[in-house]
């Protein structure tokens, strides 16, 4: 019975492997900028099920909610700033590929080359029971109010920084004091 | 056999009707309204998925296209009435029906369908002759859009086919693709044409609404108004036909259906009952101070419905009302203002 | 050999608890909405045969696998937190991060719903996609907070452990402003009620104006299935799970999704749609501080 399930766990994994790589090369292929995100998405998908092959399963679960999440709201960006794009037509997604494809080819052998190559020392003991905790104790107990406070200040900043860009806000829609009543449909920039 | 009579009973016990108002028909669609109230049959809010194309009042010539271009929407299996008598509304919905439930008639209409519409699957390129389809998208400055609300990207079962890039400077599908303008933000945004009506439902009948979009955002209007000016009808069965739009339009449908019950009680000179007209007045009030409806829809509606003899003249040029809202904004905005706006032909654009 | 053949019926009860949810969901908000109530339960099979006979139809350069995809997509996610949901002792798919993946399921629905409305290359359904996400921001941040209340107050992310932790007194009754967020967040995630917007009707329907056919049948379908399955979902979160007297606890579980299902579908039909804008600022200036205070009042509970 354990080596059937290793033997599906294997199958399984390369399954996630060759979709994770597949999408990812989809990405530059298709004409469309929606299909490119979200062949992104399911290529973080995949990665995501790999990680939980690996018994990871909180960070495989954490990984695709928020990629699912950030490709979702990425499509907008992409749409937004790729101008007459959204029609299939054939489009160009790379540019200086050759600098580009250098990088990645080096980059992805020195790391392959790293994980094949080091000697990975032998695993002394069993994981603990609970992985998950285990991994937050291991991340977080000697530093837990940082960890707790970074995540708040990072939502104000991303939050100030979108009213600080905004040309329009609420001294433009409740006047100077904020005491007018809602203007509707909101003004003009004053 | 049995259990396909009793489905195909059952897929018809409620057909949707898609109801558009021709201009002049307004009396028409009160009547027809009335009758699907009664028999319980919900209208269908987008022809991509109506049974019914309910055309109210008698059409004009030149909305016969606009007509037939929201008829070839309808998936199938369709019916089409026209209603030029109030009277003969249920009459008219029992015969579609009837229509409806007849699968061979439905089917053969559906292969002749397929036969005299060019299917993307079954055209070559050298087929199409674009001079013979209407499709509107390729003359801007003509009438030539009927189902307005769908705007240049729909055609429904029609498709130009897969084209040759290289032919025809980025066009997919035979549709420009937009330029590029500046916003209210100055933000350089798309810019879309977006035509709204003239036949279209919950909607005046004749008014021809060209948007200029950015995004969601109206930058430019112009209207310009198909047929003749409307029968007279009392002043308050037009306000509270304002209100029941404008509460449908904004998903109340338990205050569109009071509404609707204080109009047929308009419509027949009987009494309203005690209070219902100002429990709907509250109601869209506070419709307004949930930021459900604009602040100007509920100002009007309030104003309209109010106890006072005159009757405004309809003078609100369309253009105004709708420039610088978002897209959903200007349905209500045209619902709640219907009888206030100024029912000439040809209104000059506003500008930005 | 048993095994999955006892995998298979539970997958297929479950299947049928979700569609049986969403036939709840749709009929309380049509009576929500003022249908009559008989005429609100027959409503549901009529639309099935009536749409399972109309044709389906497609638009210029729609995207159509994406289209599809995002229309489709619905009623899996529904089932797959309806696997989730503990059912008996354990769900179908036991996971001790149970709450995490519910979470990551009503993400799905981001990226489904935003689909549906770009693959139809129509502006009815473009303007509904975006709205949707604007939406979105708006209900999800409050509804992720709300989930780490009961996490916090059972010490666990297992929806069977969180539904065991709640013996006396039920996590709605006292993490109220948790379990409005949870239910606002369904709302959400199901485009229903005051958050219909996405569908709205000033739109001609928003991402379903272009849709005919089996493609609508199955959205409309999704739509009540992610509805119910959310209120499923809220069962073992802050209802208790199975627990209550005399009745099996599996009976009691769907009992409880069943009149929350009601109830809340009923409310969303009686509320009007709120406009996207408003729902933004009451999700970030109202909903979310109230769900991080709560959150605070939890974590003060837990560690006394």
């Amino acid at each position: 019975m354990v080596e059937t399930s290793g033997v599906l766990v294997d199958i399984a994994f390369w399954v996630c492997a060759a979709v994770a790589v597949g999408f990812g090369v989809l990405v530059f292929v298709v004409d469309s900028m929606a299909r490119a995100t979200y062949a992104l998405a399911l290529s973080f998908v995949a990665t995501g099920g790999a990680l939980l092959l690996m018994q990871q399963s909180y960070l495989g679960v954490i990984v695709v909610l928020m990629m699912v999440m950030e490709m979702a709201v990425m499509a907008v960006y992409m749409v937004m700033f790729m101008g007459m794009n959204p029609a299939l037509m054939p489009m160009s997604m790379v540019h200086s590929h050759r600098w580009a494809i250098g990088a990645a080819v080096t980059t992805f052998v020195v790391l392959g080359s790293g994980a094949v190559l080091v000697p990975w020392p032998t695993r002394r003991g069993a994981p603990s029971p609970d992985v998950t905790d285990a991994l937050g104790r291991a991340i977080m107990e000697s530093h837990m109010l940082v960890m707790m406070i970074v995540g708040p200040v990072m939502v104000a900043t991303i939050v100030v920084g979108v009213v600080l860009s905004s040309a329009r806000t609420r001294y433009d829609r409740f006047g100077d004091d904020l005491d007018q009543p809602a203007a509707d449909p909101p003004q003009e920039v004053r | 056999m049995g259990l396909t009579q009793q489905l195909l009973g059952l897929a018809t016990r409620r057909p949707r009707c898609y109801v558009v108002e021709a201009p002049g028909g307004a009396s028409q669609r009160m009547a027809v309204e009335r009758e699907l109230d009664a028999r319980g049959w919900r209208p269908a809010w987008s022809p991509a998925s109506a049974d019914v194309l309910v055309v109210c009042g008698e059409l004009l010539p030149e909305l016969a296209q606009a007509a037939d271009l929201l008829w070839s929407q309808l998936p199938g299996p369709r019916a089409r009435m026209t209603v030029t008598d109030p009277g003969e509304a249920g009459a008219g919905l029992d015969e579609v029906r009837r229509q409806l439930t007849d699968d061979p008639a439905q089917r053969r209409a559906a292969r002749e369908r397929d036969r005299d519409e060019v299917s993307p699957r079954l055209a070559s390129h050298g087929d199409m002759d674009h001079g013979e389809m209407d499709h509107g998208e390729m003359d801007h400055g003509e009438m030539d859009h009927g189902d307005m609300d769908h705007g240049d990207m729909d055609h429904g079962d029609m498709d130009h086919g897969d084209m040759d890039h290289g032919d025809m400077e980025m066009a997919p599908g035979g549709i420009a693709l937009a330029e590029g303008a500046d916003d209210r933000d100055g933000l350089e945004m798309d810019v879309l044409t977006h035509p709204l009506g003239p036949l279209l439902d919950r909607w005046p009948g004749g008014l021809e609404l060209r948007l200029t979009l950015h995004g969601d955002v109206v930058g430019d209007a112009s209207a310009r108004r198909w047929g003749s000016r409307e029968q007279d009808r009392p002043f308050q069965v037009a306000a509270w036909d304002a209100v029941a739009t404008t509460l449908s339009l904004a998903g109340d449908e338990r205050g569109a259906h009071a509404a609707r019950g204080i109009r047929a009680a308009m419509i027949d000179e009987v009494e309203v009952p005690t209070g219902s007209a100002a429990r709907l007045r509250t109601r869209v009030a506070r419709l307004a101070a949930w930021s459900v409806v604009p602040d100007s829809v509920a100002t009007t509606l309030l104003d309209l419905t109010s106890e006072a003899d005159h009757a405004p003249r309809p003078t609100l040029r369309v253009g105004e009302l709708v420039r610088g809202r978002d897209l959903a904004d200007v349905r209500l905005l045209i619902a709640s203002h219907s009888p206030l706006l100024a029912t000439d032909e040809h209104e000059a654009a506003a500008r930005d | 050999m048993t095994e999955l053949l006892q995998g298979v019926l539970v997958a297929a009860g479950i299947a049928t608890a979700v569609l049986a949810l969403a036939w709840a969901s749709s009929a309380a908000l049509a009576v929500g909405a003022g249908r009559p109530a008989a005429m609100a339960l027959g409503d549901p099979l009529l639309e099935v045969c009536r749409l399972l006979r109309q044709r389906r139809r497609t638009t210029v350069s729609a995207d159509v696998a994406l289209w599809r995809l995002g229309g489709w997509g619905l009623l899996p996610v529904a089932l797959l937190l309806g696997a989730l949901v503990p059912w008996g002792e354990e769900a179908l798919v036991p996971t001790s991060l149970g709450v995490v993946w519910a979470n990551t399921l009503d993400v799905l629905v981001w990226a489904l719903v935003w689909l549906l409305g770009w693959g139809a290359n129509s502006v009815a359904g473009l303007v509904g996609g975006y709205r949707f996400l604007a939406l979105a921001l708006g209900y999800e941040l409050p509804l992720m907070f709300a989930l780490v209340a009961p996490a916090m107050a059972a010490s666990s992310l297992d929806l069977a452990v969180i539904a065991g932790s709640q013996e006396g007194l039920w996590y709605a009754v006292w993490m109220p402003a948790a379990f409005a967020a949870y239910l606002l967040g369904v709302l959400g995630f199901a485009v229903q009620g005051p958050l219909s917007a996405p569908a709205g009707q000033e739109t001609s329907g928003g991402v379903l104006a272009e849709l005919s056919g089996p493609d609508l049948l199955v959205v409309r379908v999704g739509r009540h299935a992610l509805l119910g399955a959310g209120a499923a979902v809220a069962v073992p979160l802050f209802l208790g799970g199975g627990s209550g007297p005399w009745l099996p606890d599996p009976v009691w579980v769907v009992v409880k999704a069943l009149v929350l299902t009601a109830s809340l579908a009923y409310l969303a039909g009686r509320l009007p749609v709120l406009r996207v804008p408003r729902l933004l600022e009451i999700g970030w200036v109202v909903v979310l501080p109230l769900v991080v205070l709560q959150d605070l009042v939890v974590a003060v509970v837990v560690v006394r």
